[in-house]
């Protein structure tokens, strides 16, 4: 009596479990159909998921019960294979079993389409083009099975009615009963109540970009990737059915056969499925543990949560919530009453997880904020956020290229300063920096600004800002979000703060770019008319003409740029395309800028882009900048011919708008001057720049007590490279060539990099003697004059000429004109020229000058040319006639010249090179 | 007795066949009038400044005022494709890759998207396409 209790008590099969497990599936479904709705499957599910717990339970229920009966069933005929039950079913027994398994499926994957999520409609598309596929039948099967594109209806009925009726068939004549035990109906009941409380069934957030099947096809997913005919996953699937068929219904070897072969390919099955659930991401790409993204792209479909019976919010609330982007987001009803928002953003739309991630499906706070980005836009991880594909996915892809992002010029200079490579010019990135002595004075004083260094605490952009992804440009924040954030991180109990969300927008000031273009070459500041002292805090004056940056940079005003003056902005001329960059990798600053002076201030006709032909960047930005853009004519820019959307050509008059003030200019030619033949190679720049700052006796060492820092990881460190820097200076900037191929360009450089560097200090190897550099670095001061530098300034001045501070002087002697030059600055014994100077007097100086390949100081019959011309100008007023006539043909003007003119004579030994 | 047996059988499985055919005709003929509905229906889409816009089924190029207009479906499985990068057109359930002239530059597919006529309206803002057969 006992024995037979215990048999009642524990013998089961898995059958058996199966049978009470199809029971409950049936049951849920049921109760499932109530608040499903076929003609919005996604909206329902979401719906009743974020509004009903209830109904999320069971459907939970409804999942869970459905795999666990695929489970049970395969598991019911291993046993049976095994234990050699099955064998020798008769045919049409053994085929109708064949087919039940195949129905198995059917009715699960229309469950998995019946949700409408991504993953579904993606499913849909393979399974009506693998249908379809069938010879003969292919196109019917698969409109009879799917029916219309965008209706769910047929896949419903199929679901509910077709493949339940006809399983429920196979089942009954299989089992011969078709009610379970009570004692399996139980505990089946008790397991699935405990596995749908805590584990809800998955719900594509339709943002994550990775699509993939029911956990069951996703070992099928992976062999149709091999495929290019996936036509042929079709016999396998016939085999299968086939196998299955002679192992229910063959002879002894057939039957074995067959049953070994399905052993193997099942063992096979499962590892392609660990594959495609592990190991496969966005686009199907191999990921692996630990990669990048890994956790967004491959695991987010085993993000689930619990049920909670009691959520954050009411039923009325959440039925007030609109549908965001198709589905019911939770965010959006506990967050209806945030504003600051601009239109695009308006979580209204486009709901909050589209920026901010989390859960879009939970209930409650904690599971909805369970991985979400509190800053999104930040570079590692606006793929996932502001690059989602329905938004900006083409810039935060190609921001990856943009300098600010690489500081590609930044590290090759450092590198080619250090020794380290032998062309300032080598591409490369940021995140390649190593830990040779170039690098690791990078990651200690230099690589803070870069658009990749993320923005880790919320709050406005100030001038100690760096980084921030698209944050860093876009992010703004009014009176009442600025004041709401301070007093929240005052008190972080006070949660005001939440109402007031800062704004996304175009609305780019010079602040934004304040914080990292204040630093090195400072154009920042320039632009604003600030030069940096080496003053301390406690030593400024009390003036309005300095100015206190971060709290302990000390600046003195100088003039400020003219277009600032105006009330120009950075964004006036940088657009978004050399802001953001345009896809390709640069080397330098000078290579990505697209806009020219001259794009503005053009002599003759302007090159125009009208609005029909603008790309959809610079038309949206336009339009939502200046409202209708239709029948406008822009200036473009000459070098990669980009429409300048601030600015309009209409009866041969250009002018240019601000882009956040709106005030209008008309455009101004170049002044003869500038046109003449004999400046034809000289920059604007070089000309219209009013100072720029510079630097020089530098000497850096590294120090292994200091206290450092690693810009990189944003964390302090013991041991650093330290500047002991020399003068900072103002000045009119020298200039220098840069020379591309024949064509030569006069530009402004500054004395960047006059200095030393222990580098044994950090690699602690003799042979690593003190390196000694005099490069000067290309400029663009950004301190622009509209009226350009005297004739002297350039003709006959030796910093200018690149010889440095000292006094220059045309001497006659007799009827020979000679000139002179005495530096004011010793010379440096490393090189023997004095500290400030490029180039030696009436010398050459080729090899390592500059911090590119082809920006050189004037070679000396480049400096003849410049003195010849200043010794005209030691008796000829610049504007006078003789001199403006120069303009247009000097070699004529010399040969027309007085007697009185004493041409300088040359010192026989003016072509020594320097080294 | 057994002649007669095996006749009647025989009648029943021929009867049943019949049926069956019968059936599968009607399926057929049904099947045939209702998908020829659900073709030659005129598809109106914007024509956009956008180099690529995706519109469901559709995938509409716009190079400098050369529009081309090609099926969003995958030529491998179907799958619709949704994504542009790098000039790429990207198919997310296995990363066949398309080139903007819908030639296959990346596995598993290897046909090029089907291509679609369309006209352009006088005034440049609409496409209208005409699918034919697939």
């Amino acid at each position: 009596m006992k024995q037979k209790a215990a048999h009642i008590r524990f013998h089961t099969t898995y059958g058996q479990i199966g049978l009470a497990v199809f029971l409950y599936v049936l049951i849920s479904g049921i109760l499932l159909a109530v608040p499903f709705d076929v003609n919005r499957p996604y909206a329902s599910v979401s719906s009743l998921v974020v509004m009903n717990p209830w109904a999320s339970f069971i459907r939970n229920f409804h999942y869970w019960s459905a795999q666990f009966f695929l489970i049970f069933s395969l598991l019911h005929i291993y046993d049976h294979y095994r234990k050699q039950r099955a064998t020798g079913l008769k045919r049409g027994m053994g085929f109708r079993l064949s087919l039940g398994v195949l129905l198995i499926f059917m009715a699960m994957l229309t469950g998995f389409l019946l949700k409408g999520d991504a993953d579904s409609l993606q499913a849909r598309q393979i399974l009506g083009t693998l249908t379809t596929g069938i010879p003969l039948v292919g196109k019917f099967l698969s409109a009879t099975l799917l029916g219309k594109e965008g209706s769910f209806q047929l896949i419903y009925v199929h679901h509910i009615a077709t493949f339940t009726i006809l399983l429920a068939v196979i089942i009954l004549e299989h089992s011969r009963k078709f009610w379970p035990k009570a004692g399996d109906f139980v505990v089946v009941f008790l397991v699935l109540v405990l596995v749908s409380w805590l584990f809800s069934a998955p719900l594509h957030d339709n943002l994550n970009p990775t699509v993939k099947g029911p956990w069951y096809f996703v070992g099928f997913q992976e062999v149709l990737h091999w495929l290019s005919h996936p036509e042929w996953a079709l016999l396998w699937i016939l085999l299968l059915l086939i196998l299955i068929y002679f192992a229910n219904s063959g002879k002894e070897t057939k039957a074995f056969l067959s049953k070994r072969t399905l052993l193997i390919l099942t063992i096979l099955y499962f590892l392609l499925t660990i594959v495609g659930l592990f190991f496969r991401g966005e686009h199907w790409q191999w990921m692996v543990p630990g990669q990048k993204d890994y956790d967004y792209s491959v695991m987010n479909n085993f993000k689930t949560e619990h049920v909670d019976f009691h959520p954050n919010f009411s039923a009325a609330q959440a039925t007030d919530a609109p549908l965001i982007q198709g589905k019911k987001e939770s965010c959006v009803i506990c967050h209806s009453k945030v504003h600051g928002f601009t239109d695009a953003h308006n979580p209204k739309i486009i709901g909050c997880f589209s920026c901010h991630g989390g859960n879009p499906f939970a209930t409650d706070k904690k599971q909805a904020h369970k991985n979400m980005l509190l800053i999104p836009g930040n570079l590692n991880n606006a793929a996932q956020s502001c690059g989602t594909t329905a938004c900006h996915p083409d810039i935060t892809q190609r921001i990856n290229s943009s300098l600010m992002t690489t500081l590609s010029g930044m590290i090759s200079v450092d590198r080619y300063v250090f020794g380290e490579q032998d062309s300032p010019n080598l591409l490369t990135d940021i995140h390649h920096l190593g830990h040779p002595a170039a690098d690791e004075h990078l990651r200690n004083l230099c690589v803070r600004c870069h658009l990749g260094n993320p923005k880790t605490i919320p709050g406005p952009v100030t001038e100690k800002s760096r980084g921030g992804g698209c944050l860093a440009c876009h992010l703004n924040y009014d009176k009442q979000a600025s004041e709401a954030i301070a007093t929240h991180q005052n008190d972080k109990n006070d949660t005001a703060f939440l109402r007031y969300h800062p704004s996304i927008d175009l609305n780019v000031n010079d602040n934004h770019c304040f914080g990292c273009h204040s630093r090195s070459g400072r154009i920042s500041t320039n632009y604003e008319g600030w030069h940096e002292t080496p003053l301390l805090a406690n030593q400024m004056p009390d003036s309005t003409d300095y100015r206190l940056v971060e709290g302990t940079r000390v600046f003195r005003k100088e003039p400020e740029d003219v277009h600032h003056k105006l009330g120009m902005e950075c964004i006036d001329c940088h657009n978004s395309y050399t802001l953001m960059g345009d896809g390709k990798h640069y080397q330098h600053e000078e290579n990505q800028e697209d806009v020219q002076c001259t794009d503005c201030h053009f002599p003759g006709v302007p090159l125009t882009t009208t609005s029909r032909e603008l790309d959809v960047e610079s038309a949206t930005i336009a339009a939502l900048r200046f409202g209708k853009i239709s029948g406008h004519n822009y200036l473009t820019t000459h070098k990669r011919h980009r429409a300048l959307i601030n600015t309009t050509v209409r009866s041969d008059t250009a002018r240019l708008s601000t882009k956040n003030g709106g005030k209008t200019f008309r455009l101004k030619s170049p002044a003869a001057v500038c046109l003449a033949p004999a400046h034809k190679a000289v920059s604007c720049s070089a000309c219209h720049s009013a100072w720029a700052p510079s630097c020089i006796g530098c000497h850096n060492a590294y120090d292994p007590n200091e206290k450092g820092y690693n810009m990189v990881t944003n964390k302090e460190k013991k041991g650093s490279w330290v500047e002991y820097t020399g003068q900072y200076l103002a000045g009119l900037p020298a200039l220098g060539i840069r020379q591309d191929g024949n064509k030569k360009e006069i530009i402004p450089v500054i004395p960047g990099m006059i200095l030393t560097i222990d580098r044994q200090s950090y690699t602690h190897k003799k042979h690593d003697s003190l390196l000694f550099r005099r490069l000067f670095a290309p400029v663009a001061p950004h301190t622009t004059a509209a009226k350009g530098r005297s004739c002297k300034s350039c003709h006959n001045n030796p910093v200018a000429l690149g010889f440095g501070k000292g006094k220059l002087k045309y001497v006659i002697d007799g009827n020979r004109g000679s000139w002179r030059f005495q530096p004011a600055y010793e010379n440096n014994p490393h090189d023997g020229l004095p500290e400030d100077a490029w180039t030696g007097f009436l010398q050459n100086r080729t090899g390592r000058v500059s911090t590119r390949k082809d920006v050189k100081p004037f070679a000396v019959e480049e400096q003849k040319r410049i003195l010849l011309a200043g010794a005209c100008l030691t008796c000829h007023k610049g504007n006078s006639k003789v001199m403006r006539e120069s303009l247009t043909d000097f070699a004529k003007t010399l040969h027309h010249c007085s007697p009185k003119c004493l041409l300088p004579v040359w010192p026989k030994k003016s072509n020594t090179n320097i080294p | 007795m057994t002649l007669k047996k095996h006749t009647r059988r025989k009648f029943f499985q021929l009867a049943a066949a019949g049926t069956g055919f019968s059936m599968v005709y009607l399926w057929d003929r049904m099947m045939g009038n209702q998908l020829l509905t659900t073709l030659h229906q005129k598809i109106v889409l914007p024509l956009t400044r956008h180099l690529v816009s995706f519109y469901g089924d559709y995938i509409v190029i716009n190079q400098k005022q050369h529009v081309k207009v090609f099926s969003s479906h995958c030529t491998h499985l179907g799958c619709l494709i949704d994504k542009v990068e790098n000039d790429r057109l990207i198919c997310p359930c296995h990363g066949s890759e398309f080139n903007l002239e819908g030639d296959a530059v990346k596995g598993p597919a290897y046909k090029p998207l089907k291509a679609f006529p369309f006209k352009e309206s006088s005034d440049g803002q609409q496409i209208t396409i005409q699918p034919a057969e697939t």
